[in-house]
């Protein structure tokens, strides 16, 4: 039994958001993607404190919150307009913000750190030259709310237009998102500025200031460019799920079909207290930077998502990063959440009632439309993918009965370490705990597991200076770290850690089994799991039931702690 | 050979990084790192594209392979050095930004270099597949999307080639078999399309649990539509081609073989039941009894010889002879077919039997065998209340 080192786990996140050894050079384009785990594991740790005032935080670790949400708000890009085809570049450009009909935004979002030097968007007075490679990442952008969030940050500063359109501008026809949208001039773009409104300090400047309510054109680009080569690859599933979840954390709940209810029961409360409607500003027309709030399925085409997402399905059931590609952990999470997200999940949960094979439904149809060719009535074979998927993702946890001898002179033991691989015959590794977990977890599905024995696998996986490394005496990253505590606060939600199964014939089979001296030479395994083994196990599961915090189907679909969506949510209400 | 940077670019103010007055994960760089991004941003920043700046990429993806812009810069830096020097006078006419010849194998080799076995890095790969689509517009002339010549068939075999090297050292990088997707796709010669599936069959005998392998068989045969008919059914999500009856009995053969040599390996078992079910779905939303019925008798065929193995597997454990310990995959194989046929209650109660035994021999996913056996249990009762015509029954 392997105690949670919550105290050790606090100063290694702390410490890491402050200095980082030089072995993670190689994550210098996505630093942004280690302070995100860092804040999200001392918000799962609780460390950081709640905006409902349940405490001042921790003692034990000072995190500079506003100092990072400074940093963070330095990495955001100044985005540049883009003409539609109903405008035309000669004719003075886009007047941006203003119609959205003409002009769209392009680069909006976040970079994932300062390996570029100061930009404009830190400089924002040098509006003359705009940095020719500069650009925002979608998947910097996403742990950028989440992370801004976290640290209880109002999220006023964010650019949300200019994101969501960045968001449109980056899904191709097939469904699927380019990760990378670049905010340098280009030809035929113009470069605009924001300018300083009502209320704004013209002193310290805008563009990351207060008041993002002015956005004019500066002067359209003439760059002689170099015809760029396009630059189109890995467009796979990670990107598909920062862009689903940037969508989601941005876009009007009420308008969406996520059919969460935990969440729109949240925002019906939250709206009582906005005096202020999306729609009306309060400057005058001319000046006046219009909400032009598209609805949700305006900014992305959420059909040819799903459909780009089911493409992915590999012949085992689980997701590949692209088409064709084999089923992996890592892009199987990316996938479910995403379909989570978009609220497609539910017609595969719904259809989980019964076990009518294909063959019952096929006789019956038969019976009904004598003499006609069978049609089937929904798009998708739902029932069948999902036992595929649950079957693929069980079937993920050691111990892999796949060697012989494997249990002998070993009893099975409940409380054997039992990790998960990412893929049919490879290595456990604590992260996929994470993307197989909670994928089960989204299904709702994560009893299947045996959660004991996976806590056990992630606990021995702690490492002595706190963290947790990717196997059993690996030394800690910073992402196995981070993904082995959000396993855990699945597993405190999940009923995975929880008995046997509720089953009138069942009650003890399977709980309390003895060895059975009879069956030797059958090698069959024994479980040995005592009455008072029990016991131990409440108090481990208290431990770290205690020690961190819960995540719900959304959070684990976001990567983030609950309490932290309602700051999102209010934020994106009230901003224009 | 290290580089002076600072004589090279005497002319050049070298940009620190700044993170402001409070940096967050601030990593200690090594001061080469620094050095040469201080100069890196400048150049950067001025978008001077030279054989200098591309030298400075060089040095800075040693250091770091991982930074996507430098190495879309590097990539601009070749573009602009080969259009500077006229190599390709015909593709400027078609407005193609292109590398030169010399350049794209430099930097393929500089790629490998780098460390092409380098799992997490995206960007190696990228880069590759970037320099080949110059090399394949610039190879024979053709211009993509235009049959391809015994050219680019070339190009593409020798790519394939190096992949399969990479592949030697680490056989299941998901990169590299991606990588060789790509490449096939791209080229969509029938002839790689074909030895692809050749490729896997050597790599599954070489490791027969390199599951990767399977699933690019899988992809050579589906994808390259070699013995498939087309899936006219939207009800499947595997696609739009599957394998015609004959193929399916082929592979399911084939995977059965596979299960023979390891029957603890997963892949093969899967492979079989996926190709299996693949005709059952396809069978089934046909809605035509006489594609059903054959279907259904190959099923049948394979639930016969699975459990014939199984026989075998538990009498050689009996006897004494050899001890395996139980076979998991074979189980639940033999499970997932038997399942198949609801109104057949004697496979229906071997079914529940199995998963009975699998509770016990599979205790990590008891919980989920439990569960499974449940199903057939409700679903057996409830046919006892509810009694239909079985216009399938053999």
């Amino acid at each position: 039994m392997h105690k949670f080192e919550r105290l050790r786990h606090v100063r290694y996140f702390s410490s890491s958001l402050r200095n980082l050894p030089s072995a993670y050079s190689s994550a210098d384009t996505n630093r942004l993607t280690l302070v995100h785990f860092c804040v999200q594991a001392l918000d799962i740790l609780g460390v950081l404190p709640c905006d409902d005032g349940d405490g001042d935080g921790d003692a034990e670790a000072y995190v500079d919150r506003e100092g990072i949400i400074e940093w963070i708000y330095g990495l955001q890009t100044l985005p540049t307009t883009r003409p539609t085809s109903a405008s035309n570049a000669d004719d003075g450009g886009c007047e941006g913000g203003h119609d959205m009909s003409r002009c769209h935004f392009v680069g909006g979002g976040f970079k994932g750190g300062t390996y570029l030097g100061p930009l404009s968007a830190i400089d924002a007075k040098d509006t003359t030259r705009r940095h020719p490679y500069d650009h925002s990442h979608l998947a910097m952008t996403y742990v950028a709310i989440c992370t801004l969030a976290a640290l209880g940050d109002d999220l006023s500063r964010i650019d949300k237009t200019a994101i969501l359109d960045t968001l449109r501008s980056l899904q191709k026809e097939d469904g699927s998102f380019r990760a990378v949208s670049p905010a340098g001039a280009s030809k035929g773009g113009t470069r605009g500025v924001w300018m300083a409104g009502v209320g704004c300090d013209e002193a310290e400047g805008c563009c990351g200031g207060r008041n993002l309510c002015h956005w004019r054109v500066d002067r359209v680009g003439t760059d002689q460019d170099v015809e760029e080569m396009e630059e189109d690859d890995d467009c796979d599933l990670r990107f598909m799920y920062t862009a689903i979840v940037v969508w989601y954390l941005l876009t009007n709940p009420d308008d969406r079909n996520d059919g969460d209810d935990e969440e729109n029961g949240h925002d019906r409360r939250d709206n009582e207290d906005d005096g202020q409607s999306n729609n009306v500003c309060s400057s005058s027309s001319d000046e006046c930077h219009k909400s032009n709030t598209p609805k949700p399925d305006e900014i992305i085409n959420i059909q040819a998502a799903k459909s780009y997402i089911l493409k992915c399905i590999s012949h085992e059931g689980s997701l590949g990063l692209t088409p064709g590609r084999e089923g992996h952990g890592g892009s199987t999470f990316c996938g479910i959440a995403s379909l989570h997200l978009l609220g497609v999940l539910d017609d595969l949960l719904a259809s989980s009632g019964g076990n009518e094979s294909d063959h019952d439904v096929a006789a019956s149809r038969k019976n009904s439309h004598e003499g006609e060719s069978i049609k089937t009535n929904s798009n998708f074979d739902w029932k069948a993918w999902k036992k595929d998927l649950i079957r693929w993702c069980v079937m993920r946890q050691y111990p892999l009965p796949s060697t012989r001898n494997q249990f002998e002179n070993n009893g099975y033991h409940p409380s054997t370490p039992a990790g998960m691989q990412g893929r049919p015959n490879k290595l456990e590794d604590t992260c996929y705990s994470y993307w197989i977990g909670g994928t089960l977890h989204l299904l709702s599905s994560s009893h299947l597991l045996d959660g004991w024995a996976l806590r056990e696998y992630v606990l021995k996986c702690q490492s002595p200076y706190g963290g947790f490394g990717k196997v059993v005496g690996a030394m800690p990253d910073l992402l196995h770290s981070f993904y082995s505590l959000a396993w855990l606060a699945i597993s405190r939600e999940g009923s995975c850690c929880e008995g046997e199964d509720d089953d009138e014939e069942d009650t003890e089979e399977g709980c309390v089994g003895v060895c059975d001296d009879e069956n030797e030479g059958s090698n069959k395994n024994q479980m040995k799991k005592k009455k008072g083994d029990v016991h131990e196990y409440d108090d481990v599961r208290k431990q770290v039931v205690q020690s961190i915090n819960q995540f719900s189907k959304l959070d684990c679909a976001l990567g983030m702690c609950a309490k932290r969506r309602k700051i999102i949510r209010k934020a994106f209400r009230i901003m224009r | 050979m290290t580089m002076d940077i600072p004589t090279i670019f005497a002319d050049i103010e070298p940009t620190p990084q700044d993170d402001g007055p409070e940096p967050v994960c601030a990593i200690s760089y090594s001061p080469e790192f620094v050095e040469a991004h201080d100069y890196l941003r400048s150049v950067v920043k001025i978008d001077e594209r030279s054989e200098r700046a591309f030298d400075l990429t060089t040095v800075c993806l040693k250091l770091n392979p991982a930074n996507y812009t430098v190495w879309h810069f590097r990539r601009r830096c070749l573009i602009a050095l080969t259009a500077a020097s006229h190599a390709s006078d015909r593709l400027r006419d078609a407005n193609l930004p292109t590398i030169d010849l010399a350049s794209i194998e430099k930097d393929l080799d500089f790629a490998d270099r780098l460390g092409g076995t380098n799992p997490k890095n995206y960007q190696l790969w990228y880069h590759r597949r970037a320099l080949l689509e110059c090399l394949l517009r610039v190879s024979d002339g053709n211009l993509p999307g235009e049959e391809s010549s015994s050219g680019i068939v070339k190009i593409a075999r020798k790519e394939l080639e190096y992949v399969d090297k990479i592949l030697g050292d680490d056989s299941k990088n998901y990169h590299a078999w991606s990588h060789r997707q790509w490449i096939i796709r791209t080229v969509n010669n029938s002839d790689l399309w074909v030895s692809e599936v050749d490729y896997s069959h050597s790599k599954i005998l070489s490791d027969p649990r390199n599951n990767s392998a399977w699933n690019q068989r899988w992809f050579a045969l589906h994808e390259g539509q070699i013995s498939t008919r087309s899936n006219s059914s939207k009800a499947s999500y595997r696609g739009k081609s599957i394998l015609s009856l004959e193929k399916a009995n082929d592979e399911a053969n084939y995977a059965l073989c596979g299960a023979k040599v390891d029957p603890f390996n997963e892949s093969p078992w899967r492979y079989l039941i996926s190709v299996l079910t693949e005709q059952w779905r396809f069978a089934q939303n046909s809605g035509d009894a006489g594609e059903v019925s054959i279907v259904s008798a190959l099923l049948r065929e394979y639930v016969r010889k699975i459990r014939e193995m199984k026989q075998f597997w538990d009498e050689q454990q009996s006897s004494g002879n050899e001890s395996h310990g139980p076979c998991v995959s074979m189980m639940s194989a033999l499970v997932d077919l038997l399942e198949i046929f609801t109104n057949d209650e004697v496979f229906m109660n071997e079914a529940m039997i199995l998963l009975d035994d699998l509770v016990e021999e599979d205790p990590v996913r008891r919980k989920y065998w439990k569960k499974r056996k449940r199903a057939i249990r409700d679903l057996l009762r409830k046919k006892k209340r509810e009694p239909e015509v079985d216009l399938y029954a053999k």
